[in-house]
């Protein structure tokens, strides 16, 4: 129960960190990362797999005649 | 010197976001709907002091040899043997005007006189009829002269279940079945029985020990309702046989009973004491067992009898029948 108030001293260290100290823009930098949206990451790569076959089937056809 | 920090990545993903807003949703709702709304977790929970009596209430009758015979309470559960439980009995043996003597023990069968122990004065090692002879409180026990009676209508018999609760740390006020609260103390004997989830056939025959605890669930705060027990009646054992034994003495003079005598157990009607046993829980053992062997003799040397298969909760109990003789 009492070890639970430890990471307490981490987030009171971050908080000042980040919004006090002078460097805070980049230690801000360094901490947050943020990632690109992977939301319809995968709705695009399905339609670019969808495009490729489509088009390999169509030099096939070509190459056919 | 250095300062190790996490490291914070925001995942931009519309599927992961909604899955840690639902696991945070759940989690949530169990804190403040389960813990601290219906369990109220906030509140501060100690275990009570107190201590109940338990007590029978009403009258009964007996049978044997064709003939009915009016029992009451104090005769029932006489003498005391355990001050928070009860031992009802069922059937009663009844071996009367034994005096001492020199006498067969059932007990003790033998074909010659080298059959039976030779302990001065108690015994001299002499076989007759097939039994050795002892010193003792004669007749012994037996189907020729003990009188068997089977108790009736125990079913409409009431236990009475008094107690007291204390709360010392959160409230100051002493807790009672009788100050004034709706708590029921009287619970028929029927009743008792049917809450264990037992027949009431199978417990006068086979004999039953009961678990009854009178729990307090009370809320101490202002302008909470008023806290009366619940009774919950758990069976400890069942097919149980328990017996008792105990003496009423009596000055014989011409044959007569003259008058009593009871410098080592009281009188056969005398006014029966409700004990009350200090506990540190609310919890009683009734006992409700065949007693085909509970033998109440009328000049007899003192015997208690160990329960064979003692239960856990009357075991706190100890068994002080007549200790001297």
């Amino acid at each position: 129960m009492i070890l639970a108030l430890v990471p307490i001293a981490g987030t009171i260290a971050d908080t000042i960190m980040t919004n006090v100290f002078a460097e805070r823009r980049h230690y801000q930098e360094y901490k947050n990362e943020m990632t690109p949206d992977f939301s319809d990451v995968r709705a695009k790569v399905e339609q670019l797999e969808q495009q490729t076959q489509a088009t390999q089937q169509k030099m096939l056809d070509y190459g056919e005649d | 010197m250095e300062y190790v920090s996490q490291k914070t990545v925001t995942i931009l993903e519309r599927r992961l976001g909604l899955m840690h807003l639902f696991f945070f949703v759940l989690i949530m709702g169990y804190m403040v709907g389960v813990r601290l709304v219906m369990e109220k977790g906030y509140q501060a929970v100690e275990i009570s002091h107190g201590f109940v009596s338990a007590t029978l209430e009403g009258n009964t009758y007996s049978k044997g040899n064709g003939q009915a015979y009016a029992v009451d309470m104090p005769e029932l559960i006489g003498p005391q043997l355990e001050s928070n439980a009860l031992f009802v009995p069922t059937t009663v043996a009844t071996t009367r005007r034994q005096v001492q003597d020199n006498c067969t023990d059932p007990e003790q069968p033998c074909n010659a006189d080298a059959d039976c122990m030779r302990q001065p004065p108690l015994a001299y090692g002499l076989c007759e009829d097939g039994r050795c002879v002892q010193l003792g409180w004669c007749p012994r026990e037996n189907f020729d002269v003990t009188q068997v009676t089977v108790l009736q209508n125990l079913r409409d018999l009431n236990v009475i279940l008094a107690a007291d609760m204390h709360f010392p740390r959160l409230g100051s006020e002493r807790m009672s079945t009788e100050d004034g609260r709706n708590a029921r103390t009287s619970w028929p004997l029927a009743s008792l029985i049917k809450r264990a989830g037992v027949p009431y056939a199978t417990a006068v025959s086979d004999g039953l020990v009961l678990s009854c605890v009178l729990e307090w669930a009370c809320d101490l705060n202002p302008g909470a309702a008023p806290c009366v027990p619940r009774l919950r009646v758990y069976p400890l054992a069942v097919n149980a046989s328990f017996s008792a034994q105990w003496a009423t003495y009596y000055q014989v003079r011409g044959g007569m009973r003259a008058g009593l005598a009871p410098p080592l157990a009281p009188p056969e009607h005398s006014p029966q004491t409700h004990s009350r046993a200090h506990l540190p829980t609310a919890r009683c053992a009734m006992v409700l067992r065949r007693s085909s062997t509970a033998t109440c003799t009328t000049r007899r040397g003192c015997g208690c009898s160990s329960p064979r298969a003692a239960p856990a909760a009357a075991s706190t109990s100890t068994r002080a029948c007549c200790s001297s003789s």
